[in-house]
This record gives C-alpha cells, sequence and structure tokens, in this order.
C-alpha cells in the first residue's frame, strides 16, 4: 500500500486546500463537542466532583482512537509516522502552563475549546471566558520579554514516551489502552458513587 | 444495540488492536521511519553508520540529530558535513547531550573517532543514541559527494548507487556513471587517495559544491 498520509505534508491539499480542510475539521470538532454537552459548564465542573466524568472519559476514548488510528495507518503503510508534527517538549513552561490551564479549567468550567463552543451557542459564561482568554494571549505577548527565558526553559526535543523509556510504539499503546479501559471503569463507579449511589 | 453493549464492543476492538500493536514486531516491512531509524540502526551493532544513512538523516532533519567533528580547526573549515559542529577531543569529557539526541561522531586518521566514540557510548543513557560515522570525513565525500558506478555493474553496485545519486546531488555532488572498474576498485578499498586539499581541489574542479 502506497504511502499517502498526512495529506497536507505530502501536498495533497496545498496551502489553501489545508485551510479549508482546518476549519471543516474545527467545525466538525465543535460540533461533536456542543452535541455531547461539552458547552456546558456545570457538566464540566462535575469532573471536579466526580459526579460527572465525561470528559475524562471523551478526551481519553479520543487519545485511545487517535493512537491507535495511527499506529496502525502507519504499519498498514498508509501513514509516514514520520512527517507527523511532534510538538516539541519544554518540562518547565508547560507544567506551569498546565497549572494555568487547570486553575483556569477549575474557576470558569470550560477549557478553551469548550468555550468558543459555549460561546457559539450563546452562553454568556463562555463568551466571558473566550474574552478573558484572549485577553490573556494579549498580555503574555505583551510580557514575553519578561518570561521568555521561562518560555524556552528545559527543552527536550521532539521527544516521544517510547523514545524516552526506549520500549517500542506497541507496547507503549499496549498501556494506554489497558489504563483507558480500566479509567473507564473506575470512572463509572467513581460516578454512581458520587452521586451518592451504592458501587 | 444498547449503550453498554457497543461500549463494550469498542472495548473489546480497542483492546485487541492494542494487543495486536504490543505483539507486532515487524517496523522494517512496515515503512516506518521516525524514531525507529534510530532503533534500526543502532541494532546493526557496532555503532558504525554509513555515509549515506547519515546524509538521508541530515537530508530528512531528522529530529535531535547532531554531527560532531572531532578534526583540526583548519580541515573542519575547509569542509565539514552540513550542520556539523566542532569539538575538542580533549573537551569531550564535559561535552554535554541532551535527553533524545542523536550523536554521529566523525574524525579522520589524525583524530579518529573510534575512542570518542567508546566513551560517549558509555555516558549515553537508552533515549540517546551514538554512532561512528565509518570511514570518517572522507567517507562523506567518497560515498556522498562523489559516487560512482563502474562498468558493467552488478544489481547491488547499482542499487548502491542509485540510493547515493539522489542524495549525491542533493548536497552538491557530482555523481559518475560509467567508471572504469580498475578505478572504482581502487576507490571501494582505499578511498580516497592523496591529502585532504587535493582531493577537495580536484572535486571543486569538476563542479562539487561544498
Amino acid at each position: 500500500m502506497d504511502v499517502n498520509a498526512p495529506f497536507y505534508e505530502l501536498g495533497l491539499l496545498g496551502d489553501d486546500g489545508g485551510l479549508v480542510v482546518a476549519l471543516v475539521i474545527g467545525l466538525a470538532f465543535g460540533w461533536f463537542l456542543e452535541r455531547g454537552g461539552m458547552g456546558n459548564a456545570r457538566k464540566l465542573a462535575g469532573q471536579f466532583y466526580g459526579t460527572d466524568l465525561t470528559v475524562f472519559k471523551m478526551l481519553f476514548s479520543a487519545v485511545v482512537t487517535a493512537m491507535l488510528g495511527l499506529f496502525w495507518l502507519s504499519r498498514l503503510g498508509v501513514l509516514d509516522l514520520s512527517l507527523v508534527y511532534l510538538p516539541p517538549t519544554f518540562v518547565l513552561p508547560q507544567l506551569l502552563g498546565g497549572l494555568v490551564f487547570g486553575v483556569g479549567f477549575v474557576m470558569g468550567g470550560l477549557c478553551p475549546g469548550t468555550s468558543c463552543v459555549a460561546a457559539s451557542s450563546g452562553r454568556i459564561d463562555g463568551l466571558v471566558l473566550v474574552l478573558g482568554m484572549l485577553f490573556g494571549v494579549f498580555l503574555f505577548n505583551e510580557a514575553y520579554p519578561l518570561v521568555a527565558g521561562v518560555y524556552s526553559a528545559t527543552p527536550m526535543g521532539q521527544i516521544t514516551i517510547p523514545d524516552l523509556i526506549g520500549r517500542s510504539h506497541g507496547t507503549v499503546l499496549f498501556v494506554v489502552v489497558l489504563c483507558a479501559l480500566a479509567g473507564f471503569v473506575a470512572a463509572e463507579r467513581i460516578e454512581v458513587w458520587a452521586r451518592g449511589g451504592s458501587v | 444495540m444498547t449503550a453498554g453493549r457497543t461500549h463494550r464492543t469498542l472495548a473489546v476492538v480497542a483492546g485487541m488492536l492494542a494487543l495486536f500493536a504490543a505483539v507486532e514486531r515487524s517496523p522494517e516491512a512496515q515503512g516506518e521511519a521516525g524514531q525507529l531509524r534510530w532503533i534500526r540502526a543502532a541494532e546493526r551493532g557496532d555503532g558504525g553508520i554509513d555515509a549515506v544513512e547519515v546524509g538521508e538523516w541530515i537530508k530528512e532533519q531528522a529530529p535531535g540529530l547532531r554531527l560532531i567533528d572531532l578534526r583540526d580547526a583548519s580541515v573542519f573549515e575547509a569542509f565539514h558535513l552540513p550542520g556539523a559542529e566542532r569539538v575538542d577531543s580533549a573537551s569531550l569529557a564535559e561535552w554535554v547531550f541532551d535527553i533524545g539526541e542523536t550523536i554521529v561522531i566523525y574524525g579522520d586518521e589524525n583524530s579518529p573517532a573510534a575512542p570518542a566514540w567508546a566513551e560517549l557510548r558509555a555516558r549515553s543513557t537508552p533515549t540517546q543514541r551514538v554512532f561512528h560515522l565509518r570511514g570518517g570525513a572522507m567517507a562523506w565525500l567518497s560515498e556522498v559527494m562523489d559516487p560512482m558506478l563502474p562498468v558493467d555493474p552488478s544489481e547491488e553496485e547499482r542499487e548502491g548507487f542509485e540510493r547515493a545519486v539522489e542524495l549525491s546531488r542533493y548536497f552538491g555532488g557530482m555523481p559518475r556513471v560509467g567508471v572504469p572498474r580498475a578505478e572504482w576498485l581502487s576507490r571501494s578499498r582505499r578511498g580516497f587517495g592523496g591529502d585532504l586539499s587535493e582531493v577537495l581541489t580536484r572535486m571543486r574542479r569538476r563542479g562539487c559544491a561544498f
């Protein structure tokens, strides 16, 4: 089977085609988030009380689906994994970013993607969070000279977990899928318990 | 089908696909590039790597690749592999390389890479790979910048040349075909004759760009 993906990297889409596809995927992503109830801050906040772990289950499902898809498409010779962009790892700034993201998520009840979904479906809290996010982007850019040192600290390059621990992609994939399946079972039980039912 | 049954079916499918992924052992046949290229190279054993393979890594802009030139500053200035950095053998003990990096080290007969390779290899972690360029800097000139195809080539010789020829043009080399077999054999066995400046002058006269 001939390698013909990633489409964009192999020039099958072109720049304009890439933008159109990005728009279509973005709209589909937003539509599915909305239909899954991810534009509702109460539903997302349920994550932190254990009463509704939909976000955990949805995101872990997405991770498992993408990992299995990429692995097997690569093994079938359809996709050249070396052409798939890997964002570089910067330990300290990404830990700090994750912390800011988490605090914002708990306080606002929405993350950047779901706040856009909430805003587009007319929710005021979503709109406020989108404005806050844009203000944060502006603030970060203005303050960049002050934080540039932290921004590029502790670089590890484009590293993957298999690369880091010296195990094959397949082994890591297997462990992640096992964790996901165990996590789904645990999540169901936690939801029942947190809502006052018996496990 | 109920939601519960659908979820269980999907879980079984995901589990099976993951299990097959864990026991699957044929990346060579499947053509995966990326990080596995290092593992494939490392599995060949002696830490040596051919100039053409290094050229392919450079051309692909393989992530984490660093080329270390151990030769004197004057010969480094005369020519070096694209993107290489010069490091003194003496300062190698203090030299630091990062997680996930792949080092290809090379020298010449005056600055052999083998001892440095052994030292770096001993200091490397599982996420770091260290190779030495077989034939040193001259192998780059011979195999990448000036690949030759002898008259009446065998299938193997033709395949080797075809692999090198595109790479050679990419780096500004001048592949040659129809080379008398005696000349080709002499090059294959002994590499370039003469000193580096003579070789470079000869190659530049033929139009090689460095």
